[in-house]
């Protein structure tokens, strides 16, 4: 084999690390937009029940 | 201004009462449902955890799940909380300031117009009486733009009320505050005038006060473009039959009553403001002693005063008619208590309950008004003939009053009441002095009518020192 068979073997050795790299990274950004997004969700949610809940106007006594 | 008054029977504003509670109940329930939905991630990720790889990968999920409801869940908790306390503060600070904005320019508006209550009973004056709710009869003691409303409010029973003079609050049936004693819209709505009329026992306190209030209804009122009216139903009977009495030639009977009820006379004249006039006729007992003039409130806030002199009550003039004076003397009803014994007694009360500086002046104006000037010669004297004739001798011009004021503390000085002109002098600046006949004859058996004389010039000059609507009849009478 010759000396230029070495280098683009290394080549693509490093672009396949870098891709599988940078998968992983986006994978796990998108992991936890996925959590953030629910986790905001959950509570928006939560919050807009406890608010239906309980916030009511005073309502005036038939006399 | 409204946040330390005791409650009142109507809804408070949503922020300024219940929206806190409710806050408080939204982010406490808010984050209880938080918790609870991070712990049936855990709980899920619990149950899912035993299984293969695949299920395992699905409870790592299901923690993440967990966790980011906590991390994430917790900021956007904390971010709706505080929208929350912001929006409920916002809305606290914008009906805050409207409120306070109307009652300021209400406060303004009644100063200028000078409405205030005052109750004829009791005497206690106040910025506003209170309020009946007209469908449930709740008591609203501070109907005014607050934290229940900005211009109405909402009574415990659903009704809406009017919160401001400008949307015709007085409509509603009102109480004095202190007493309870029911109002009339004019004893808060209308320009006032406090008038006593002071003097000692049977110095004809009531017949003045019946025959002014008579020659103004039937006279001075129609003249000045007012419609006379009586608030008190009871007050015109009374006047109705104290007319009916000294038209049948009777003196209206004594008054009983030592703290007397306000006499109300209302003005109304379209396009001005409705006038109030509150007339006082304690029984002269009442200047018997000191101390009972404590409870004389109206002394507070008085436009004027006429004090009312009985000539027979001074010892020099009883002198000098001793030899008629026994045959009529059932007539006459010589007044028992000395003029400057009931000064003195005014002064002290003013001074010690009233806020007059110990020898200090009186500002309002005083009527000093020698009554029952119709016995004997006594017109001749220093009544109107008198005046006319000390006017015709001045070497320099002399007004009426100047002529009447000359002539009548002449007199009084002669008649050994020097004592009486010096303190009337010394503490009243705005003084003048009258003389009337508040009968118009002595009284007989007759049965002729009683028409009174010269009753209305104090009256009307206290009345346009206190208010302009009146100069024009003072002007005349002069």
């Amino acid at each position: 084999m010759s000396d230029g068979d070495d280098v683009w073997g290394c080549v693509g050795s490093l672009l396949l690390i870098t891709l599988i790299v940078a998968a992983a990274v986006l994978a796990v950004m998108a992991l936890m937009t996925v959590g953030s997004l629910y986790g905001a969700g959950t509570a928006l949610r939560n919050y807009c029940l406890a608010f239906a809940n309980n916030v009511k106007p005073e309502r005036a006594v038939a006399p | 201004m409204t946040a330390a008054s005791a409650p009142e029977p109507a809804i408070r504003s949503y922020f300024f009462g219940k929206g806190y509670a409710d806050l408080r109940s939204t982010i406490e329930e808010s984050w209880q449902r938080n918790l609870a939905s991070a712990r049936n991630e855990l709980d899920q990720a619990a149950k899912l955890w035993p299984g293969d790889y695949s299920t395992k990968a699905m409870a790592i999920l299901r923690v993440a799940a967990g966790i980011a409801v906590v991390v994430f869940g917790s900021v956007v908790f904390l971010v709706f909380s505080a929208i929350h306390v912001v929006v409920l503060l916002a809305f606290f600070l914008l009906i805050y300031l409207g409120f306070t904005l109307v009652y300021l320019t209400e406060r303004a508006y009644l100063g200028v117009k000078r409405f205030f209550t005052v109750c004829p009973s009791c005497h206690e004056k106040s910025a506003l009486p209170s309020y009946f709710c007209p469908q449930c009869g709740a008591v609203h003691a501070r109907l005014i733009p607050s934290s229940y409303g900005i211009v109405h409010r909402t009574c415990r029973c659903g009704q809406r009320l009017p919160a401001t003079f400008f949307l015709k609050r007085g409509e509603l049936t009102s109480k004095c505050s202190a007493c309870g004693e029911l109002l009339a819209r004019a004893h808060t709505e209308a320009r006032k005038s406090f008038i006593p009329v002071f003097g000692g026992p049977s110095v004809g306190k009531s017949a003045f006060l019946f025959s002014a209030v008579q020659q103004i209804v039937q006279e001075e009122a129609p003249r000045l473009g007012f419609v006379p009216a009586f608030l008190d139903p009871g007050a015109e009977s009374g006047f109705r039959h104290a007319c009916q009495q000294l038209s049948q030639g009777r003196a209206p009977a004594k008054t009983v009553a030592t703290l007397p009820r306000a006499f109300n006379l209302s003005l109304v004249k379209p396009g001005r403001s409705p006038r109030l006039v509150y007339l006082y006729d304690p029984a002269g007992e009442a200047f018997a002693e000191t101390e009972g003039l404590v409870l004389h409130r109206y002394q507070e806030y008085l436009s004027g005063l006429v004090f009312l002199v009985d000539p027979f009550s001074i010892a020099a003039v009883r002198d000098e008619y001793r030899d008629r004076l026994p045959q009529v003397e059932h007539q006459l009803k010589p007044g028992t208590l000395p003029a400057q014994d009931v000064l003195s007694r005014i002064l002290i009360s003013l001074e010690e309950s009233f806020g007059l500086t110990r020898g200090a002046q009186l500002e309002v104006p005083v009527a000093v008004v020698l009554n029952k000037v119709d016995a004997f010669d006594l017109e001749q004297r220093i009544g109107e003939p008198a005046i006319q004739a000390r006017v015709r001798a001045s070497a320099a011009p002399l007004s009426l009053h100047e002529a009447r004021d000359q002539l009548v503390r002449e007199q009084l000085i002669r008649w050994n009441e020097g004592g009486l002109v010096q303190q009337l002098e010394v503490r009243c600046p705005r003084l003048r002095f009258f003389t009337c006949s508040s009968l118009g004859h002595m009284p007989d058996e007759s049965g002729r009518a009683f028409r009174a004389r010269r009753v209305l010039e104090p009256v009307l000059w206290i009345l346009a020192a206190a208010d302009s609507a009146f100069a024009g009849a003072a002007v005349r009478q002069r």
